[in-house]
């Protein structure tokens, strides 16, 4: 493990060689681009998902949860506009954080899987991973959106076509992969830069702090212990998703957009690039807002951590008035704010698939209205 | 070296040791070692103190028995402005017509006395040897074969009111083209130097109302740090080359440690307001725990002018283990080490460490450029730290948020949605529902 001060991918490096003269335009034009592509895309889901309202059979009460073509309309629109007019976007672009190119692919990812492009979609798979490894989890929600379209018959693991094009788009995905490996390789003549991009990532040897849950932990923690919270914190990020596939495998846009925004949370460096780009698809949900339990309180969090970074850091870091503990409180609370926003939309997005089903209005037989509970 | 000496040289690793490409050779005559072995590495935050002087002194013919060893007393030598020990070993030939090697020790000393406070202070104007030391001299080493004491009049020759006692042999040495130095010399294997008095004390003075100026060195480096608050920061060496007519390549070598992220891209060298280009920039990047930033670079400093090198970094913070004790004190940072041949004219007394096998002292040496050899202040840098009391605290809190995280991600993915009449619900929890739906204004259950 060779962390650097540079840990940037070989690949990444390469085209800077030839970009740092026009850094400031570079990233202006690669934020409108991405903004250009998560319209594009935007509009897509809302085309993708009016087709499966129309096809799918509801609940008869159910006519006020339902995705009305006006609220579409204009969803593209408020998604790009989210993205774009962000105050985290346009602090990503300022800073010139390579944010901006992980969200770029990404968003390509998106619209190349809502076009149902096999090829290019392993492909923008394939470097958004090699960016920066965690995305390799998108390939799931990808395999499942392209397998609605792909796949004869149901998709079930029994079903001998979806595990066909599983194995299919795994090599595909992983010859991608193994291209761009090769072609930093051939960069370097050496393959020092996976332990130095990747076990970077994994290891977590760089404490500068960040937005995000690790940088104070792996400063203050004993010394013997790093290794084993550094393997649960790893974990913890890749944990989650076998159980969103096993419940929202009829639903891969809203699986990506989860994994997309928990990736944010719980990865080993985040940043607020991260945080603007999945608070830019919250407009494609805007329908489980009826669900939302804490919306009010993650607001007023978020919105107060906005503020607080700055002073806090500030604080510490040039006034010494202050001390690390004030600006670590505020990242805890803008991870926890993150972790109720991701957890509510979850929890409605099911809520709205259950009365979906069983409709709004559910009274037992004596006409009384019954609580709808997790259980 | 480190039970020898007491001195922490233990702490000497991988983390602080330089390859130096230009700055350093293996010395001695004939020393053939392979150019790849070199290493140098410094500690900063090391102090030097009796506790080094005595084993040092130890190491001399007579230890502090007889000879000028026996000047060598810590209560005075730790009072002075600047003082520094150095021990100095090196192949040599054993005769010169033998193809034989043996190893060469040289062991110096180096003391700066402020004459000047001193003699406000005092209100006499000049020094003895007993007023710098405590004592005056006894006698040689008996098993000495050299043993000289040289005092440097060159400029304070023309001082009105100039006296020396007792008089010594004068020697004078015509160096460079402009300038002469003279030195008084006293040998004290000769019985003449202990004919007249028992005890050598030279003594110098001069007239009260002379205003002591001596010719400052034509190479004179300084380094300090830029910067505001704990984040960025900028480290700037001024290099002062004071000939008036002479440009002087100098070679500037610099070791930063890895916590301290230089940006090389930051690098600017400028002089009177102009970029001026290193011939030479040797960069060596960091790696995290691992080895530290080494910096190189041969300068051309145009006559009279002061040359600026600045780089910036940005500071990482550690972990709670890694940061030295009284973390808030900050870190101490090497001193960069600027090594130039300089004219003969410049005017600095002191050891030079050449590969003459014969003599390390400046007078009867040499009579073309000499090579120099400055370090700089060291820096010392604040760093980011965290709490070090908060290890339980964070290490819990933290886990907190994980746990909110995955006990309400498990929560919804593990169980579904269930419909359950509210008339089931017990009395207390209907009850208590039934309060915040008042205070909500919603139908109760």
């Amino acid at each position: 493990m060779i962390p650097c001060i540079v840990s940037q991918t070989p690949m990444i490096i390469y085209i800077f060689h030839f970009l740092i003269d026009y850094s400031e335009l570079v990233f202006t034009v690669v934020d409108i681009t991405t903004t250009v592509i998560l319209y594009l895309s935007a509009k897509k889901t809302a085309l993708y998902l009016w087709e499966k309202q129309k096809c799918r059979k509801w609940s008869v009460d159910v006519s006020e949860i339902l995705l009305r073509p006006k609220s579409l309309h204009w969803l593209p629109l408020h998604v790009a506009a989210a993205y774009l007019l962000n105050p985290l976007t346009v602090a990503t672009c300022v800073a010139r954080s390579t944010c901006a190119f992980h969200n770029l692919l990404l968003a390509l990812l998106m619209l190349a899987t809502q076009h149902n492009s096999i090829m290019l979609s392993a492909v923008f798979l394939a470097l958004a991973s090699y960016e920066s490894l965690y995305p390799v989890v998108l390939l799931f929600p990808v395999i499942l959106q392209l397998a609605q379209k792909e796949v004869k018959g149901k998709l079930m693991l029994q079903n001998p076509y979806l595990l066909c094009f599983i194995l299919e788009y795994t090599v595909v995905f992983l010859g991608c992969l193994s291209i761009l490996l090769m072609l930093s390789y051939s960069l370097l003549y050496s393959s020092d830069f996976i332990p130095a991009v990747y076990g970077f990532i994994l290891s977590v040897p760089d404490l500068t702090p960040n937005v995000g849950l690790f940088w104070y932990f792996f400063t203050e923690v004993f010394e013997h212990f790093r290794l084993f919270f550094i393997c649960i914190f790893q974990l913890n990020t890749f944990i989650y998703t076998l159980p969103l596939i096993i419940v929202l495998s009829d639903h891969p846009q809203f699986l990506m957009f989860i994994q997309i925004a928990l990736l944010a949370v719980f990865k080993s460096y985040p940043n607020l690039g991260d945080v603007a780009f999945y608070l830019a698809l919250l407009p494609i949900w805007s329908h489980l807002s009826r669900y939302l339990r804490n919306s009010f309180l993650v607001l007023c969090l978020l919105l107060s951590c906005g503020v607080l970074f700055p002073i806090l850091w500030h604080l510490w870091v040039f006034s010494g008035s202050a001390n690390a503990n004030f600006y670590y409180a505020a990242t805890l609370a803008f991870s926890t704010a993150q972790i109720l926003l991701i957890s509510d939309y979850l929890y409605a997005f099911r809520r709205r698939e259950f009365h979906l089903k069983y409709g709004t209005d559910i009274k037992t037989q004596d006409g009384r209205k019954m609580m709808v509970e997790l259980k | 070296m480190s039970g020898l000496l007491c001195a922490s040289f233990n702490f000497i690793d991988k983390t602080n040791t330089i390859a130096p490409a230009f700055g350093f050779r293996p010395m001695g005559i004939g020393n053939e070692t392979d150019e790849s072995y070199l290493r140098y590495a410094s500690l900063p935050r090391e102090i030097v103190c009796t506790e080094n002087l005595t084993p040092w002194k130890k190491l001399l013919p007579c230890d502090s028995k007889a000879g000028l060893a026996t000047l060598l007393a810590g209560g005075k030598l730790f009072n002075s402005m600047y003082y520094s020990l150095g021990l100095h070993f090196r192949p040599v030939p054993m005769r010169p017509d033998d193809a034989g090697w043996s190893w060469q020790l040289t062991q110096t000393l180096t003391v700066v006395f402020d004459g000047f406070v001193r003699s406000k202070l005092t209100g006499t104007n000049g020094w003895t040897l007993s007023s710098l030391f405590g004592r005056p001299l006894d006698g040689p080493c008996p098993i000495a074969s050299r043993s000289r004491l040289y005092v440097d009049i060159t400029d304070i020759e023309q001082a009105p009111g100039f006296s020396l006692n007792p008089a010594g042999t004068t020697v004078t040495e015509a160096s460079g083209m402009d300038r002469k130095y003279s030195y008084v010399l006293y040998n004290l294997l000769q019985p003449s130097t202990f004919a007249q008095v028992k005890r050598l004390n030279p003594s110098v003075n001069w007239d009260a109302d002379w205003d002591m100026q001596s010719q400052r060195p034509w190479l004179h480096v300084e380094r300090f740090l830029t910067g505001v608050g704990l984040h960025h920061g900028g480290i700037s060496s001024l290099l002062h080359n004071r000939h008036p007519n002479r440009s002087l390549t100098v070679h500037h070598q610099d070791t930063l440690p890895w916590f301290l992220r230089v940006y090389s891209h930051t690098l600017t060298v400028t002089t009177a307001g102009k970029a001026n280009p290193p011939s030479y920039v040797g960069y060596r990047p960091a790696r995290d725990r691992e080895r530290p930033h080494q910096l190189e670079l041969l300068l051309t400093l145009p006559p009279a002018t002061i040359t600026r090198v600045d780089i910036q970094f940005e500071r990482a913070l550690l972990t709670w283990t890694e940061y030295p004790p009284d973390a808030n004190h900050g870190v101490h940072i090497c001193a960069a080490v600027v090594t130039a041949v300089l004219p003969d004219s410049d005017p600095c007394t002191g050891l030079c460490s050449e590969n003459s096998p014969v003599s390390f002292y400046r007078p009867l040496v040499r009579d073309t450029g000499h090579l120099s050899r400055l370090y700089t202040q060291t820096l010392l840098v604040s760093l980011p730290t965290p709490d070090f009391s908060m290890p339980y605290n964070v290490v819990c809190l933290t886990c907190t948020v994980v746990a909110i995280g995955f006990g309400s991600f498990h929560n919804i993915l593990t169980r579904s949605f269930r419909t359950r009449d509210p008339a089931q619900a017990s009395g207390i929890v209907r009850h208590l529902a039934n309060l915040i739906r008042r205070w909500r204004g919603v139908p109760l259950l």
